[in-house]
């Protein structure tokens, strides 16, 4: 479970409220999608969650650990896939990976048998040995997705996971959340692609101008529209409205 | 030409970061300060060295006049910033011209591939200046003020201080150009560009030793003769390195006609040197650059055994440190500027040693006269600045650029961080002294004994070093840069914790060596205080760095 409660952050010395006191209660055994335009307070609010970023007020627990005091028990519960998969190119697939295990603390067979898998799962099999400079984008964010799933965290936390993706590599990402949650875990994930929120989260909510403008089920985002609209229609209706 | 000054404006304001900090400092006025002040630190720690500099210039100058050759004190700058920009300039050009991250796109854009180079050479100018100017300009007033010269002779300076590098600079450029495009045959371009610098620096070395062995050639009456004919010095430095000792007599005789053709002699070799980079730059630039991008991938079956042989479970401060050590290690400018310096040092002194014989290194001997721990305590001294003077802790923090918030998202602890980052930083100094103390010991015959207690000394004052430049990486990390070297080169962290420590060890060092006259005793003082400095610096560490882990935000 995830809980925001009254979370603010500032940029220019308040001048700019990128965050503006939110409050959001992500549940076990569901998937949560977070939407907003460009630029609305998504990823800033992802980065608090994960500890990358300091709110400036208000608190964020991860199954009960705050992510400022426990931050080292908070961390361990989480795994987390960000936007930009631009990373450790210097390091072949499978030391990334490697090193993820050792981070997370994955004993060593389990390790052995997961990273197996999951390379198999994700047709990366061959490319492990290669560095991750020579992978193209969707490899990178397929490796990104291995390493943040290796110690199977209850919490997975996802900046833009399908950006990038082949259509193959989607299907199984979205698969592997349904599975996720239907062992009664959580996944967060921000997205841009409408029609996935619609399809595969139980809730969404969406940010607007750093404040949380809806959040609740498809069904009562349909009721508060008028009707059968699509989820694009009301989407732009509510962000342009603010 | 406009196109290439463009080029080289826009250039210019990235390598220095211009509009970066024009940004910043408009956000927050703290940045100035800090900025001002952390320029303040470094000046005034390198204020003593030169200090020292001047008063051995003005010394020289004194010593030289009474043989009429006081001219001289200009070749000697001349020839010591030429010799600085022939041995660093070659890490410069390198980064500069081949890996930075612009230069791929600029392939595509439509410039030739002259240009390009014009622009890139222009931007690393201005960054040797940084190091010729403060070595040429004393020498330049000292002679003009003590001869009472006129304004012409300024004027003339001025134009020596702009020129000086270039022949230097064009020459290692010429020289990486040639070797890049030799070395970049395959794909495995990260182990051939560091090979490629290697070799780079051993030619440069060299032609150091060959102008050594041209300069000093010659029975002690030719030697003498030299001291008492006018300028002699100078000439015999010509053969050698003409343009160094024509830049000098145009500056020594200013005020006549042959001054100037002097000065115009000069300027023509310079411009001559600069017309060949750009010949040479615009038949192997492009060739040199091919693939580099490129890297290489197997895309091999992998088999279940291989990969279960490569996931070993670690501990989270060795995963940190191999982390560390294999990034260092593949990205050639971190390796260039970080690893490679603990194996350059002693290599030098060897190569030097046998191929110049024991003629070149006899400055050296004096150490090993009389009292053997003003030898002992030599070695910690030229120890204690490789540690100093090692890139890899001022930068552990900088060099994640903006890969720095993964570090604050796993759950390790900035204590765990900071360990793997400092017991990688040791392990590469701590080579660094190993091999340095051995080849001293080797050159100087030291005792076994004295070798040993010198790396211990050594290995303990690395400690509180390490703590010390990670705590100034720490204060103000330099993330913003779009190409490694910028992390490690141009990161003024990097040079803080060099003067600095250098400053505060070199001190313990000295009054010990003064004052304690019992060697036991003086080993026992040295060890004993460089271990509780190591011990406070260890928890001001983790401490500010808890801190700072926690505030850092890039």
């Amino acid at each position: 479970m995830i809980e925001l409660k009254n979370v603010s952050k500032n940029y220019n010395k308040g001048q700019i409220k990128a965050v503006d006191d939110i409050s959001m209660e992500i549940m076990d055994g569901e998937i949560f999608g977070f939407l907003g335009p460009n630029g609305a307070g998504k990823t800033t609010t992802i980065k608090m969650i994960t500890g990358i970023l300091n709110a400036d007020s208000g608190s964020i627990k991860l199954n009960g650990f705050d992510i400022k005091k426990d931050s080292i028990k908070a961390k361990m519960q989480f795994g987390y896939v960000p936007d930009d998969p631009d990373m450790f190119n210097k390091l072949k697939g499978i030391e990334y990976l490697n090193f993820m295990a050792d981070v997370y603390e994955v004993p060593q067979d389990i390790r052995r048998e997961r990273i197996k898998t999951l390379l198999d799962r994700f047709s990366l099999y061959d490319s492990a040995e290669d560095l991750i400079q020579s992978y193209s984008h969707g490899m990178k964010q397929k490796i990104i997705v291995i390493g943040a799933l290796l110690h199977n965290p209850s919490l997975w936390i996802l900046d833009e996971p399908l950006t990038g993706l082949d259509p193959k590599s989607a299907f199984i990402l979205k698969e592997m959340m349904r599975e996720h949650t239907s062992q009664g875990k959580t996944v967060f994930f921000s997205t841009h692609v409408l029609e996935v929120a619609e399809k595969l989260c139980d809730r969404i909510a969406i940010i607007n101008k750093g404040k949380i403008i809806f959040c609740g089920t498809m069904d009562k985002i349909r009721e508060s529209a008028k009707g059968n609209e699509s989820l694009e229609k009301i989407f732009l209706e509510m962000t342009e409205n603010e | 030409m406009s196109k290439t000054i463009s080029l080289f404006k826009t250039l210019f304001n990235s390598w220095y970061g211009i509009s970066n900090f024009k940004y910043k400092a408009s956000k927050d006025k703290k940045e100035v300060l800090k900025f001002v002040g952390l320029i303040l630190v470094i000046a005034l720690s390198i204020l003593p060295i030169l200090i020292g500099y001047i008063l051995f210039i003005d010394s020289s100058y004194a010593g030289l006049h009474e043989f009429g050759q006081a001219g001289a004190i200009i070749t000697i700058g001349v020839v010591i910033s030429s010799t600085v920009v022939l041995i660093f300039g070659i890490f410069v050009v390198i980064s500069a011209f081949y890996f930075t991250d612009d230069t791929e796109q600029l392939v595509s854009m439509p410039f030739k591939p002259w240009q390009i180079l014009g622009a890139k050479l222009g931007v690393v100018l201005t960054s040797e200046y940084l190091t010729s100017i403060p070595i040429l300009l004393p020498p330049l007033i000292i002679y003009g003020t003590k001869t009472g010269a006129g304004i012409l002779y300024y004027l003339y300076s001025i134009i020596a201080l702009l020129v000086v590098p270039i022949i230097p600079l064009c020459i290692v450029s010429i020289i990486s150009m040639i070797i890049m495009r030799v070395v970049n045959i395959g794909k495995k371009k990260d182990l051939l560009s560091i090979i490629g610098a290697i070799l780079g620096i051993f030619i440069i070395l060299g032609i150091q030793v060959a102008i050594q062995k041209t300069a000093s050639q010659g029975d002690p009456e030719k030697i003498k003769a030299l001291f008492f004919s006018e300028n002699g010095l100078i000439s015999s430095i010509a053969a050698a390195y003409p343009p160094g000792a024509w830049i000098s007599m145009a500056l020594i005789k200013y005020k006549t006609l042959g001054g100037l053709l002097y000065l115009i002699l000069f300027l023509a070799i310079s411009s001559i040197f600069i017309f060949a980079f750009l010949y040479f730059g615009q038949k192997l630039f492009f060739g040199g650059l091919l693939g580099l991008k490129e890297s290489e991938a197997k895309r091999k079956k992998v088999s279940d055994r291989e990969l279960s042989n490569e996931l070993v479970s670690r501990g989270k401060i060795s995963a940190v440190f191999w982390k560390e050590f294999k990034i260092l290690n593949r990205v050639p400018s971190f390796f260039v500027n970080c690893a490679l310096p603990s194996f350059l040092l002693p290599a030098i002194f060897i190569i030097t040693f046998i191929f110049a014989g024991e003629e070149s290194l006899k400055e050296l001997s004096f150490l090993n006269k009389g009292n053997p721990i003003l030898l002992t305590l030599g070695v910690v001294g030229i120890n204690v600045f490789t540690i100093a003077a090692n890139m890899t802790s001022p930068t552990a923090i900088s060099r994640e650029g903006n890969e720095f918030y993964i570090s604050k998202y796993i759950p390790v602890s900035p204590k765990e961080q900071l360990l793997g980052k400092a017991i990688h930083a040791f392990v590469i100094t701590e080579t660094g002294v190993i091999l340095t103390t051995l080849s001293f010991g080797f050159i100087l015959k030291m005792d076994i004994l004295y070798t040993f207690i010198a790396i211990i000394i050594s290995t303990i004052a690395s400690l509180s070093i390490i703590e010390i430049s990670l705590i100034i990486d720490l204060f103000r990390p330099y993330f913003n840069w779009n190409n490694p070297q910028k992390a490690v080169k141009q990161n003024l962290n990097g040079v803080l914790s060099m003067f600095l420590n250098f400053l505060w060890s070199v001190l313990i060092i000295f009054l010990v060596g003064k004052f304690i006259k019992n060697s036991t005793f003086a080993y026992l003082t040295l060890i004993i205080s460089f271990l509780v400095l190591g011990i406070v610096f260890y928890k001001v560490l983790i401490s500010f760095g808890t801190k700072r882990y926690g505030e850092i935000e890039n």
